[in-house]
C-alpha cells in the first residue's frame, strides 16, 4: 500500500554541509537530483514585525532523520511549521523564500496547502488524538475526512499505520475505545499512526517525547528507525541526547538563524561553530 | 546576647505558627460558613420552585384523567312513599362519567301489574315539597341510555346530589299512578380512574360543559417551535461557527457579537409586534410562519452565544491535528471542532427550545389562537394556530371553573414537553464517552 519512494544514491559527501547557513552553493534542482527531499532556500519568517527565522538555507537527504536543536526561542518550531505551510495558520504569520519539496516550491502560488498537508505530515509536541472518536476512528480520520469510503481499504490502512507507529499489538483488541482513554505514549503512537495513514513522504515531528515517560519516549525512538526507511523524519528535539541517538543529520540554531548543519557525528564530535560547541557542551541553553 | 536572639527568634516563630493556626482556624469556619449560606440559597429557592410544581401537579393531573363511578339501584314496591305491594322488581346500574358529564344507565324490570306509563329519575325533596323531575326515561325494560348532567345547573351541585344519593328511579304503571316501583340511586363504592385521552386530542368543547380539551394547543406548540427550530437552529450554529472559527477579531464580527448580546436580552413582546407587522400585516392574516419567526428571532441569539463559547472551549491543538492532515478547513471546523463541541451546542439547542416553548407574548401578536387545529394544507398557513402558553392564557381568562381545571392541565402539559425534551437530549443524545481533554463537562 505504502507508495516506496525509491532510495535516490546521492554522491554528496558530509563535508558540503560544513559551512552551511548562507549563501546555499546547489540548487534545488541539483539538489532534487542527488536525493535530497526536501530543500529550504532563502527563508524568512516573522510574526508581526519579530524575524523569527533569517536566511535558513538547508537540505534534507531523503530516507534520514534529521534533527534540529538549539535553546528556548530559537525558531526550531517556526521553522518546522514552514515546512508544510502549517505556519499560515498562525495569525500574523508571514513568510518569505522557497521550500522546495521534490524540486517543486510548496510555497508557489498555484499550491494549495491543504494538499501540502497530506504529503507532508506532523506530529505536536503534546499528544492531540480527537477526543469524540476511537482509536479507529482517529487513524482513519485523514482518509475518510478526505473522502476515501471504501471500508476495506480503510481497516487495511488503519491496521498497516497501526503496526508503522508500533501500536497495533496493545491496541488491536480496542479499537473501538475512545483515543483519550489510552495512556500518553500510547496516545503519542496514536498521533504518528493517524499521520502515518495519510501515507506522507515527509514525517515533522515537533518535541515528540517531551511529554513522555522515558520507557514511552524510547518506544518511540525504536520507531523513528524503522519509520525512516519509508519516510523522510525531520525532528525538533530539546533533548540533545536525543538528537545524538537517533538523528542522522543535526542542525543546531540559534536566534533564529541556522548557526552550523552537519550529520550527527560531526556535529556532536567536531562542531565548527564555537556557538554549537558552547550549546553541545552546555555552556548555555 | 545569643540567648537573646535566639528567644527573640522562638518568640517570632510562635508567634507567626500562631498567626497560621488561628488564620487556618477562622478560614475552616469561613468556608463552613460559606457552605451553609450556598445551601441555604438552594433551599430558599426550592420553595417557590416546589410550590408552584406541587400546585400544577396537582391540579394538572386533575385536568388529564377521567373518573367513571357506578351507581347501582333496586327497584322495588316497598320503596315508594307511601309504599305499595307490588310483586314487581327492577334493578338498574349506572355509570357517571366526569369529563362528559353523561350517566348512563341499565335498569331492568318484571312482573309489572300493568302497563308502564312513565319513568324517570327524582330527586329526593324535604317530605312536604314535591318530587323534582330531573330526567324522563324511556319507557320499556330494559332501558339503555344516558343522561346528560349539563343540562342540570348548576352542574355541581347536581353532581353532588347525585354522590349523595339524593336521586331516585321512579316507575309509574297505570294501575299505581303515584309510582309502583322506586329505588334509589345509590353508589357502589367502585370507580375507575383513566386517562382522559381527549383532554390531549379534542379541541374545546363548549364553556360549561368541560368537555374536549386542549389537542389543537399541543398540537400548535409543537408545530410552532419545530417550525421556529427549521429556521433558528441553522442559522444560529452557522453564525457561531463564523464568529468563532472565521472571523476572529475582526470589526464586523465585533458588531455581530455586540448585536448578538443586544437582540438576547430584547423583550419578546416588541418581537412579537416585529413579527405583527413584518409578516402579519404583508400576508393578512394571524399565522403560523408569523409565530415560528418571531419565536426564531428569539432562538437564534441564544443559540448563536452557546455555539460560539463551546466552540471556542475546543483545544487549539484539535484543529491544528485536524488541519495537519491535510483536511480542508470547513470539513475540520464541521467534522472534528463542531464534533467535539457537541454536547455544548445540543445542550444550548435544547435550552433555546424550552425557552420559546413557553413565551405567550410574540403568539399573541403573531398566531392569535384558535380552537381549531392546525390544517396541513397551503391554506393552513394564513390561519391562526393555538398553542399551549397562549392556550394558558385566555383559559386563565376565563370564569369557568372547567376552564381553570382546562388551564392547570395544559399548563402540565406545557412542563411535561420541555422536561421530556431534556431528557430526550440527556439519555439519548449526549455523548457521555468521550470527553475533552481537559475534562471540560458539557
Amino acid at each position: 500500500m505504502i507508495n516506496y519512494q525509491k532510495h535516490r544514491n546521492a554522491a554528496v559527501t558530509s563535508e558540503e554541509y560544513a559551512n552551511t547557513s548562507v549563501d546555499y552553493k546547489l540548487s534545488s534542482a541539483q539538489a532534487y537530483a542527488r536525493g535530497y527531499k526536501v530543500s529550504v532556500r532563502n527563508l524568512d519568517s516573522w510574526f508581526g514585525v519579530k524575524q523569527a527565522l533569517k536566511n535558513i538555507n538547508f537540505d534534507v537527504k531523503e530516507n534520514t532523520i534529521t534533527s534540529m536543536i538549539g535553546p528556548s526561542g530559537c525558531g526550531k518550531t517556526t521553522l518546522i511549521r514552514c515546512l508544510n505551510r502549517m505556519n499560515e495558520m498562525t495569525p500574523g504569520a508571514a513568510v518569505k523564500g522557497s521550500v522546495y519539496l521534490d524540486d517543486v516550491d510548496i510555497y508557489a502560488s498555484g499550491i494549495d496547502p491543504v494538499t501540502i498537508k497530506r504529503r507532508i505530515g506532523m506530529v505536536f509536541q503534546k499528544p492531540n488524538p480527537f477526543p469524540t472518536m476511537s482509536i479507529y476512528d482517529n487513524v482513519a480520520a485523514g482518509l475518510k475526512l478526505n473522502g476515501i469510503r471504501d471500508k476495506k481499504l480503510v481497516n487495511e490502512i488503519v491496521e498497516e499505520s497501526l503496526r508503522g507507529a508500533a501500536l497495533w499489538d496493545e491496541v488491536k483488541g480496542e479499537l473501538g475505545k475512545p483515543g483519550s482513554s489510552i495512556s500518553g505514549g500510547q496516545q503519542q503512537r496514536l498521533c504518528i499512526a493517524r499521520a502515518l495513514a495519510m501515507q506522507p513522504e515527509v514525517l515533522l515531528m515537533d518535541e515528540p517525547t517531551s511529554a513522555l515517560d522515558p520507557i514511552a519516549s524510547a518506544k518511540i525512538e525504536e520507531l523513528l528507525n524503522d519509520l525512516k526507511r519509508d519516510l523522510t523524519i525531520i525532528i525538533v528535539t530539546h533533548n540533545m541526547q536525543q538528537a545524538a541517538r537517533v538523528s542522522d543529520y543535526t542542525a543546531f540554531m540559534y536566534l533564529g538563524e541556522m548557526v552550523e548543519y552537519g550529520s550527527t557525528k560531526q556535529i556532536f564530535e567536531n562542531p565548527q561553530k564555537e556557538l554549537t560547541e558552547r550549546y553541545i557542551s552546555g555552556k548555555f541553553g | 546576647m545569643m540567648g537573646d536572639i535566639s528567644n527573640v527568634q522562638e518568640k517570632r516563630r510562635r508567634a507567626i505558627q500562631d498567626a497560621i493556626v488561628h488564620q487556618s482556624q477562622k478560614r475552616k469556619l469561613i468556608d463552613r460558613v460559606f457552605t451553609g449560606v450556598t445551601i441555604s440559597c438552594i433551599a430558599l429557592a426550592m420553595i417557590p420552585l416546589g410550590s408552584i410544581l406541587l400546585e400544577v401537579v396537582k391540579n394538572g393531573t386533575s385536568a388529564m384523567l377521567k373518573t367513571v363511578t357506578e351507581f347501582e339501584t333496586s327497584l322495588e314496591g316497598s320503596q315508594e312513599t307511601p309504599s305499595v305491594t307490588t310483586s314487581a322488581t327492577g334493578k338498574g346500574t349506572f355509570l357517571y362519567n366526569d369529563v362528559t358529564h353523561e350517566l348512563s344507565f341499565n335498569i331492568t324490570y318484571s312482573g309489572l301489574s300493568s302497563s308502564e306509563n312513565a319513568a324517570g329519575i327524582y330527586r329526593q325533596e324535604a317530605p312536604e315539597n314535591d318530587a323534582v323531575n330531573l330526567f324522563a326515561l324511556p319507557l320499556g325494560s330494559p332501558k339503555v341510555g344516558s343522561v346528560d348532567l349539563d343540562k342540570l345547573r348548576p352542574r355541581a351541585a347536581a353532581e353532588e346530589d347525585l354522590f349523595s344519593g339524593l336521586w331516585y328511579v321512579i316507575i309509574y304503571s297505570n294501575d299505581y299512578p303515584d309510582g309502583e316501583l322506586r329505588g334509589q340511586i345509590l353508589p357502589t363504592g367502585e370507580a375507575s380512574t383513566s386517562i382522559n385521552f381527549d383532554f390531549f386530542t379534542q379541541p374545546q368543547g363548549a364553556f360549561t360543559t368541560g368537555e374536549g380539551g386542549i389537542g389543537p394547543a399541543i398540537q400548535g406548540t409543537l408545530i410552532v417551535v419545530g417550525y421556529a427550530s427549521l429556521i433558528g437552529v441553522p442559522v444560529g450554529v452557522l453564525t457561531g461557527i463564523y464568529l468563532s472559527e472565521y472571523a476572529g477579531n475582526s470589526r464586523f464580527a465585533y458588531m455581530v457579537r455586540f448585536f448578538n448580546n443586544v437582540m438576547t436580552g430584547m423583550p419578546s413582546i416588541v418581537i412579537g409586534i416585529v413579527g405583527y407587522i413584518l409578516i402579519v400585516l404583508v400576508i393578512g392574516s394571524f399565522n403560523i410562519t408569523a409565530g415560528a419567526v418571531a419565536l426564531s428571532i428569539i432562538m437564534i441569539p441564544i443559540i448563536v452565544g452557546v455555539t460560539e463559547e463551546t466552540l471556542k472551549l475546543v483545544p487549539h491543538s484539535i484543529r491544528e491535528a485536524g488541519h495537519s492532515l491535510g483536511i480542508p478547513k470547513w470539513r475540520v471546523t464541521l467534522f472534528i471542532t463542531l464534533r467535539s463541541a457537541k454536547n455544548g451546542v445540543l445542550t444550548g439547542i435544547v435550552l433555546a427550545l424550552s425557552r420559546i416553548a413557553g413565551e405567550t407574548a410574540p403568539l399573541i401578536m403573531t398566531i392569535l389562537g384558535t380552537s381549531l387545529f392546525f390544517q396541513f394544507t397551503l391554506d393552513g398557513l394564513t390561519n391562526p394556530v393555538d398553542a399551549l402558553p397562549l392556550r394558558i392564557f385566555r383559559l386563565a381568562a376565563q370564569p369557568y371553573a372547567d376552564a381553570e381545571s382546562f388551564g392547570w392541565g395544559a399548563a402540565l402539559v406545557l412542563i411535561l414537553i420541555v422536561l421530556s425534551l431534556s431528557m430526550a437530549l440527556r439519555f439519548l443524545v449526549l455523548d457521555r464517552r468521550y470527553r475533552v481533554s481537559g475534562g471540560a463537562r458539557v
